[in-house]
């Protein structure tokens, strides 16, 4: 009995000292992908853009720079960056030049109502530095680009072509984004194009060209299927001609991004004697269409197809989306959307005409690249049905996430890019697909470890 | 888009949640020794606790322990493959008890102050599931005035008041962020609540004992708890005002049935069996004074399933001043799959034990006791918060006591007929 009772001493001792657990996760491996040198094409989004500008701390946290860090663990080789070293407050597109990010700020309107909201960052935008001497790089992400400007050289001139992608080609205006990705040796590449070949027009308000014949995609045109699908078979193909494996990216509904969802169409509040004063004024018009109520009322905007002679306008319906970039101070105070002679222009408005034209487009790019990527048995990645669990929700660890202009915590202050925590989750859906289809254990990245939307104090 | 007024945050505070099967096992040491058999048995005056109905059968004492809990819990997520250990942390339930015979009649007093239920973790502040938990701590005392009555040498009944203390302090992160970091929540309250112990004690024979106890369930009333909110950001401090909530945390009532065989002088054995309905415990909400879309009144489902527990240990009465104990249980969790969270990473357990006893002299004795519980490793998708993830938890209590009885006599050390 004696003996017993030892022995249990000593084996509860034992006990106490192997009291810490000590679980072990999956090992991460890459299954039939190889993952020696990764590349990544694509434009902004893939470049890490948000807060309407290229930043180093946004390129850190592209979705891109996510991944490698998790096929490292994989059997993953070094993946270089065309970081913007430079000081500054990054590197934003826009028809005035380069301008700086977006932050959170407070701004007073017209009616002298101060609000918390997207404002400039206050200093200087970063002047790019030419990073060419560091190639090859293996993030291609080059905003503005769209899918034609894949393979050609002039793109990347110095002078004519876009700053962000001469800044790191092997040769100004020779260089093109797939020779410089073919120069990083890719084993495995990932390919998001084709985003802005509607966006362009779609943040535009539907004003460019359809399928023009040399199009310009950041003047506002819509680019045709055929060669959005020729200009990606020209990458997969090279690409298959390596023998490197990837994953493939479709496009999203526009309609899924906070840039089209936020301002609402019938934002205008009326008392009735307004709505009277109002009505009176367009029946003097003979404009029969438009009528004021109390309470919300949906703007007036441009329509080329109302019969009046003069006042081509009607009432905005819930199947027009406003643009972000529409003053709303010019709403508030100068009679935009409400006054007769002050209709939305065009290009303030995407009319539920030019709604339908985008997403029949989005379709056909997203048929042409679904069967590409099965003709080439790469990885598909579903993003168009991705961000709209972004709009419909998801929950991720306990914490909501949603497609809702900064309280949604996914998308950054431009309201067209994710924030670092939204491209975190971009970076996980496409190691999900990665992982599906090369029967990869490529970990996820945790979500919570990037930031959300940073309110000022 | 200047203009564009900042919406406000919709996040949800519904997660903020008190402990799951948070039932603590350590109310006397001897029984701790043998597996918390106790229900049959009638050891000293935690019978108070195991079964009021024992008090008749037990000598006039006073028994006091304290046990010292270190858990380890560790969480990989399933996606990440990140390990999160829970810090270290010791609790020390303690209970005390004493019984008094009134001379000439069949009424036995007795009281007991005891923590049967309570919970602590505390994950590192920047940890995957921060939004879900960073902290809980959750305290318990019943304090239980008892009267046992003999109906003769064979049977006994017992009844006890608990009236209940408690203090809740919970603290999570909000993923909302400033330069400084994120925001954070953090609720703690008193609550007080009433319930009753009844057991009934049968002699079957010399050797056999057995019992049966019912513990009611028990409503713990938070009044006036505070809900403080720190580092949110001026544009949204509107929207997390601190500010004073109400909540009730249902305590379950438990059934169970136990019994004792006396082998021989030195030799007891006992098996105690415990059914705890869980099914009280369905959600928790919070009721704020004040409502905004962060602070919302939904309850969070916990949804708990009834759950048995099995017992079983032995005593060895080696010598004059030495027992010897050893026990086992399987403990079963009242929690189902897709409602695990890190408040408290529940699943079935296994315990064993040892523990004795060492006479100083022929009042005094001090016990020892150590058990090791094991929670089986469990993954689990919450289906509130999406936290994926496997939990293991183990855990070392090492307890002393000492028991002082109060008539200088000492027949038996375990009471039979």
């Amino acid at each position: 009995m004696k003996k017993l009772i030892y022995i249990s001493c000593l084996g509860m001792a034992l006990l106490a000292f192997s009291c810490k657990p000590n679980l072990e996760g999956t090992a991460a491996t890459a299954g039939d992908a190889d993952l020696t040198s990764f590349v990544a094409i694509g434009n902004s989004l893939t470049s890490g853009y948000a807060d309407g500008a290229l930043i180093y701390s946004g390129q850190q946290n592209s979705f891109p720079v996510m991944m490698a860090g998790q096929f490292a663990k994989a059997g993953g080789g070094a993946f270089k960056v065309p970081y913007l070293l430079n000081s500054g407050n990054g590197m934003g597109l826009s028809s005035a030049g380069i301008i700086p990010r977006r932050v959170l700020g407070y701004t007073t309107n017209c009616l002298g109502v101060t609000s918390l909201g997207p404002v400039l960052a206050s200093g200087p935008a970063t002047t790019p530095t030419n990073v060419s001497a560091g190639g090859p790089y293996n993030l291609i992400g080059v905003p503005g680009a769209s899918s034609f400007h894949v393979a050609i050289g002039a793109y990347s001139s110095a002078t004519q072509g876009n700053p962000y992608l001469s800044r790191f080609v092997e040769t100004p205006g020779v260089s093109s984004m797939l020779s410089e990705a073919l120069r990083a040796k890719p084993s495995f590449y990932l390919l998001w194009l084709g985003n802005n070949d509607i966006l362009g027009f779609a943040t535009n308000g539907g004003v460019g060209a359809i399928s023009p014949n040399f199009p310009n995609p950041l003047g506002g045109d819509l680019i045709d299927p055929a060669m959005v699908q020729g200009a990606l078979n020209a990458v997969m193909d090279s690409m298959a001609n390596r023998g490197a494996k990837g994953v493939v990216a479709n496009i999203v509904d526009i309609t899924s991004i906070p840039f089209f969802t936020t301002i609402p169409y019938n934002p205008i509040n009326l008392r009735q004697g307004q709505a009277d004063t109002l009505n009176a004024q367009y029946a003097q018009l003979g404009i029969t269409n438009v009528t004021w109520k109390a309470g919300a009322n949906p703007m007036v905007i441009e329509d080329t197809t109302v019969a009046h002679p003069t006042f081509k306008i009607r009432h905005a319906t819930a199947q027009d989306y406003m643009v972000l970039t529409l003053p709303m101070d010019s709403v508030s105070c100068a009679g935009w959307g409400v006054l007769p002679n002050k209709a939305l222009q065009d290009q303030y408005v995407l009319d539920a005409e030019e709604v339908a034209i985008v997403r029949s487009y989005t379709d056909q790019y997203n048929i042409a690249i679904e069967a590409l990527a099965s003709s080439y048995g790469v990885a598909y990645a579903d993003m168009n049905k991705y961000m709209k669990s972004f709009k419909s929700g998801l929950v991720y660890n306990g914490s909501e996430l949603n497609a809702q202009f900064v309280s949604g915590g996914a998308f950054s202050l431009d309201g067209i890019h994710p924030n670092p925590r939204g491209y975190a989750l971009v970076a996980n859906e496409f190691i999900r697909v990665i992982n599906a289809q090369y029967n990869a254990t490529i970990p996820s990245v945790d979500v919570t470890s990037y930031d959300g939307i940073i309110f000022p104090n | 888009m200047k203009k564009l007024s900042l919406l406000l945050l919709s996040m949800s505070m519904v997660s903020l949640v008190y402990a799951g099967g948070f039932k603590i096992g350590l109310q006397g040491q001897k029984q701790i020794g043998m597996g918390h058999v106790g229900i049959g048995l009638a050891q000293d005056a935690s019978s108070v606790y195991f079964n009021p109905g024992a008090l008749s059968f037990i000598e006039n004492q006073i028994n006091f322990g304290v046990s010292a809990i270190v858990p380890r819990v560790q969480f990989i997520e399933t996606n990440t493959n990140i390990s999160t250990f829970a810090e270290n942390q010791t609790f020390t339930p303690f209970s005390l008890y004493a019984n008094y015979h009134i001379k000439n009649s069949p009424v036995t007093l007795g009281v007991g102050v005891y923590t049967p239920f309570g919970s602590g973790v505390k994950y590192p502040t920047d940890w995957t599931g921060r939004y879900v938990l960073t902290n809980i701590n959750l305290t318990n005392v019943f304090i239980q005035p008892t009267v046992a009555y003999k109906v003769n040498d064979f049977l006994s009944f017992g009844a006890g008041f608990v009236y209940s203390l408690g203090h809740v302090t919970l603290e999570k992160e909000l993923p909302i962020e400033n330069s400084i970091g994120e925001g954070s929540a953090k609720l703690e309250g008193s609550a007080a609540g009433f319930g009753y112990n009844l057991g009934a004690y049968f002699n079957l024979n010399k050797r056999l004992t057995g019992g049966v106890v019912y513990h009611s369930r028990v409503d713990m009333k938070v009044d006036n708890g505070s809900a403080t909110f720190s580092n949110i950001p001026t544009a949204l401090s509107s929207t997390f005002p601190n500010t004073t909530f109400t909540t009730e945390l249902p305590l379950p009532s438990e059934a169970g049935v136990g019994f004792a065989y006396k082998a021989n002088k030195d030799f007891t054995v006992g098996v105690d069996v415990n059914y705890t309905f869980w099914n009280s415990f369905e959600s928790l909400g919070f009721d704020y004074a004040d409502n905004t879309s962060a602070l919302v009144d939904d309850p969070s489902p916990r949804n708990y399933e009834n759950a048995w527990a099995f017992r079983a240990g032995f005593q060895y009465d080696a010598s004059r001043r030495v027992s010897v104990r050893a026990g086992a249980f399987f403990d079963q969790t009242p929690v189902q799959n897709g409602y695990v969270n890190p408040e408290l990473p529940d699943n079935d357990k296994v315990g064993i034990s040892m523990g004795g006893t060492y006479w100083l002299e022929d009042r005094i004795s001090i016990d020892f006791s150590l058990l090791y519980e094991d929670v089986i490793k469990r993954r689990d998708i919450n289906t509130e918060t999406q936290l994926s993830g496997t939990y293991k938890t183990k855990v070392i209590i090492p307890g002393v006591g000492v028991s002082y009885l109060i008539n200088k006599k000492v027949k038996k050390r375990i009471n039979t007929l």
